[in-house]
């Protein structure tokens, strides 16, 4: 028989080989010990051949003996297995069934075999280690290469969930085991539900939620120990007790439960592996978990953060799509990066500056047109905070206006980006447009009225005045303040309180107010005004007051005038039948026969026609003497004898109250020299003249009438008819009416008749009226 | 009530009227109807001189406007010596100051009857 013990690495014996052996031997050489008297362990400790001749015999060996009969061998020989430097391998023995004595040649014999087997098993465990090396190596390359495509897959997951799961599955793989889980940690810390597992049922998982890493389970111990925990066998493990049953019914004997921990050291969750045998992880597996575990709570922790980020960043585009305002942010070319659709309305790729500035036409608060460098993001770019712009753009067919604004996002003082915001604010734009058309017009038609305006405030007591209503009642405006006393002061004193009343009682009466007064200016001057207003009331309370002020100085005085004017007329007209009236009875008394009294009535009423339209016509000017005489002369006499007749004068206005009777006068003149006088004949010569007489205080008009190359006789022989009427309003009716003196001289060579007026009774007075 | 010349006879009505030949056909009218005629003037200073000199005055006739000037004094003088007096004149009524509006008022053209009935009736 024989065998071939090599020494192990802890320098015990193992039998590599033997040869017709039963197995109690090699019970037996299996716990030979170095320091034993077996042959074996002589050899190891000598390094040279031992020979045990007869069991029976050799007394070292005598505790072996029973073994080694029941082995069957009663003599042995054992060689040490010697390597090429000196190492000793092992030991090849032979046994005998018989005492045995090998000869020389047999342990020669011996040596060389011995030799020949330690040089092939020196070889073959170099070549067996090596062996051993290239697999690890390879092991550990096929584990690298698993972990980092594990990572890219990690890295290239949809989901969370989906890279968990290979997180997971790598894990197991890698590590041997046979199930596995992985949990979040949330805010609070606390295990959240599993988020990714292998080869577990539903209903095992469940019993995962209720354990939190209070608990001294492989979970809770590697939580609060930051490292990972090895459960190599659950049944050995006494604090892993009260768990047990869970893992029994799940299946599992050993568990590594491995933090996941980021890079920041907080613990992102766990991920615990599971074996169904009792399990010793090899400090590679404890080295590629360290790796992997770290790796998945860098995952955690970017993942974590990421939907953070993301989470923000949703909720923000949701805000920034459903503002009704326009967003957008652009860089430093002014490209758009983001605008939110209610900005690409209005928006092409580009802010309107780089893009085209006419499709942008903005406005600034004054309604100027802004150039294109002045647009609100140009400036922007540029690092400046502009102020708003309003824009006027059409959407559709609709004209709309836009608030631009702009604001630069600095960094180091240097504008890197831009964010502008636009917001519609065509209805109040419109409504500004035409409030302020509709101020205007008021304005413009207050103004051109040339009306005061007045409103008051009657909350703040505070007056408003346009300018108009302070020239109105005598101020500047820069001179004061309005007020009611400012008011009150220039109103008529007299018609202060009736004012006061009359806007009392609007108030009341919740009427309009309408009032005339007097204003008295600070200069005396006295105005008729008129006033217009109306109370503003507000929660049956009134607040404010409004109205016009209207000069009507102008129109009561045409009224007045008109009126004066009415009343003249209307006393010129019955003074004038009063006189027809009188001419007719007059007339009456001087004729002998009704056609007498015709003639002479009809001649009497047209000069009356005469002056009376002479008078209407005249207006306000002065009618002078001359017009007077020309106006009878032309009537009656120039175009049958103006050959004859001289007449002129200086200009000499006369009284109104003088004309009429003057040209009566002078009717009757010029009618007795054409029936009776100069003007009868073809011979007769008139001549009227006049001058102005005697100093300032007595100065006087003096007319003279003469009428040369009259037959006297015709005149002289009736003298009580006609020119008894003429005598009487010459010598009579002018000195009555206005004070002339005259004379009426007829004699046998001519007529010659003065008048001499007055001009200086209050003539201006009158002249003027 | 109608008066006839001869219960009018030797009544003096003073006339005064700054129209010449309206105050001549006025006086005219009256004399024709048996009237003494004071007058007439055409001015306040002389209408003031007669009612003053005159013992005995009957009535009246004042244009109320005399050459621009209001004839209210006379009526004060004749007011003074109860002297009835009636306004004759061109212009409204009411351009009467109020203080002599009882005083009846005629309008021009006027005829004697309406005259004497203003005055005496």
């Amino acid at each position: 028989m024989g065998d071939v013990q090599l020494l192990n690495e802890s320098g015990r014996l193992n039998v590599a080989v033997q040869l017709g052996f039963e197995r109690d031997f090699l019970e037996y050489s299996r716990i030979v010990a170095v320091e034993d008297q077996t042959a074996f362990a002589r050899t190891l400790r000598s390094g040279k051949p031992t020979v045990v001749e007869d069991i029976e015999l050799d007394t070292a060996f005598a505790p072996y003996r029973s073994a080694a009969r029941g082995s069957g061998f009663r003599a042995v020989v054992s060689a040490p297995l010697i390597g090429r430097y000196g190492t000793l391998l092992g030991i090849v023995s032979t046994y005998f069934r018989s005492p045995h004595r090998p000869s020389d040649t047999d342990m020669q014999r011996l040596d060389l075999y011995q030799r020949r087997a330690a040089d092939f098993i020196e070889r073959f465990k170099s070549d067996e280690a090596l062996r051993d090396s290239n697999a690890k190596l390879a092991a550990e390359k096929k584990a690298t290469a698993k972990f980092y495509e594990a990572g890219l897959r990690v890295l290239q997951a949809q989901s969370v969930s989906e890279a968990l799961d290979i997180m997971i599955s790598g894990s197991i793989e890698l590590l041997g085991a046979d199930m596995g889980i992985i949990q979040l940690l949330d805010r609070d810390g606390k295990l959240s539900r599993v988020a990714a597992q292998q080869g577990f049922t539903q209903d095992i998982l469940e019993s995962f939620f209720e354990t939190s890493d209070a608990d001294d389970n492989s979970r809770g111990r590697a939580l609060r120990s930051g490292i990972p925990a090895v459960i190599e066998d659950i049944e050995a493990d006494e604090a892993y007790a009260p768990f047990r049953a869970t893992a029994r019914k799940a299946g599992y004997r050993a568990i590594i439960a491995a933090p996941l921990v980021g890079r920041l050291g907080v613990p992102q969750g766990i991920m615990v592996l599971h074996y169904r045998s009792s399990h010793r992880p090899s400090d590679a597996d404890l080295e590629h978990l360290e790796l992997y575990r770290r790796r998945g709570g860098d995952f955690l922790e970017r993942f974590k953060a990421e939907e953070t980020l993301r989470k923000s960043e949703e909720r923000l585009a949701a805000i920034l799509n459903a503002l009704p305002i326009g967003v957008g942010l652009f860089d430093q070319a002014g490209r758009f990066i983001f605008r939110n659709p209610v900005l690409q309305q209005f928006t092409n790729d580009s802010i309107p500056t780089h893009d085209d500035p006419a499709l942008w036409q903005l406005f600034d608060s004054s309604g100027r047109r802004l150039e294109a460098n002045e647009h609100p993001s140009a400036r922007a770019l540029r690092g400046e905070v502009p102020p708003e712009a309003d824009k006027l753009t059409t959407v559709g067919a609709e004209e709309r206006w836009i608030r631009v604004r702009a604001i630069p996002i600095l960094r180091n003082e240097e504008a890197l980006e831009g964010l502008v915001i636009t917001q519609d604010i065509t209805q109040s734009k419109q409504a500004e447009i035409a409030l302020r058309e509709s101020e205007e017009r008021s304005r413009l038609a207050v103004a051109s009225s040339r009306m005061g305006m007045w409103d008051w405030d009657a909350r703040t007591g505070t007056y408003f005045w346009n300018e108009e209503n302070y020239r109105l009642l005598g101020y500047r405006a820069d001179e004061m303040k309005p007020d009611r006393a400012a008011w009150a002061a220039r109103v008529h004193p007299e018609d202060l309180a009736a004012a006061d009343a009359a806007a009392a009682s609007a108030r009341r009466e919740r009427k309009d107010y309408s009032n005339e007064y007097r204003i008295v200016r600070g200069d005396g001057s006295l105005r008729w005004v008129r006033a217009h207003g109306r109370f503003i009331y507000q929660d049956e309370k009134p607040v404010r007051m409004i109205g016009l002020l209207e000069d009507i100085t102008e129109a009561r005085q045409q009224i007045e005038m008109q009126r004066v004017l009415v009343a003249e007329l209307q006393h010129r007209t019955r003074n004038l039948m009063a006189v027809v009236q009188s001419i007719a009875t007059q007339t009456l008394h001087t004729v002998a026969s009704l056609g007498e009294f015709e003639d002479q009535f009809n001649s009497r009423l047209d000069a009356l026609s005469r002056v009376q339209s002479l008078l209407s016509r005249a207006d306000n000017q002065p009618i002078t003497l001359g017009a007077v005489v020309a106006m009878e002369l032309e009537a009656l006499a120039l175009d049958a004898a103006g050959d004859r007749i001289s007449f002129g004068g200086p200009e000499a206005p006369l009284r109104k109250s003088a004309v009429e009777m003057l040209s009566l006068a002078i009717h009757e003149l010029l009618t007795n020299a054409i029936k009776y006088g100069a003007l009868a004949s073809d011979i007769g010569r008139l001549s009227v003249t006049w001058r102005i007489e005697g100093t300032s205080i007595d100065r006087c008009l003096a007319l003279e009438w003469v009428e040369r190359g009259i037959s006297p006789l015709p005149r002289a022989a009736d003298p009580g008819r006609s020119g008894g009427y003429g005598r009487m309003l010459i010598e009579e009716a002018l000195r009555y009416s206005i004070g002339a003196t005259t004379s009426y001289e007829l004699g046998a060579e001519g007529l010659r008749c003065l008048i001499s007026l007055p001009l200086s009774m209050k003539p201006t007075e009158e002249m003027v009226a | 009530m109608t008066i006839n010349a001869e219960g009018c006879a030797g009544r003096q009505i003073l006339i005064v009227e700054d129209n010449f030949l309206v105050a001549t056909a006025i006086a005219q009218m009256l004399e024709t109807r048996g009237f003494e005629i004071i007058g007439p003037v055409g001015t306040v200073r002389d209408a003031l001189a007669l009612v003053k000199n005159c013992e005995r005055i009957d009535g009246a006739v004042l244009d109320v406007n005399l050459h621009g000037t209001m004839a209210y004094p006379i009526v004060d003088a004749l007011r003074s010596k109860s002297v009835p007096l009636v306004f004759m004149t061109g212009y409204d009524r009411r351009s009467i100051e109020p203080g002599y509006a009882d005083v009846p008022c005629m309008q021009k053209p006027v005829t004697a009857e309406r005259l004497i009935g203003a005055l005496f009736g």
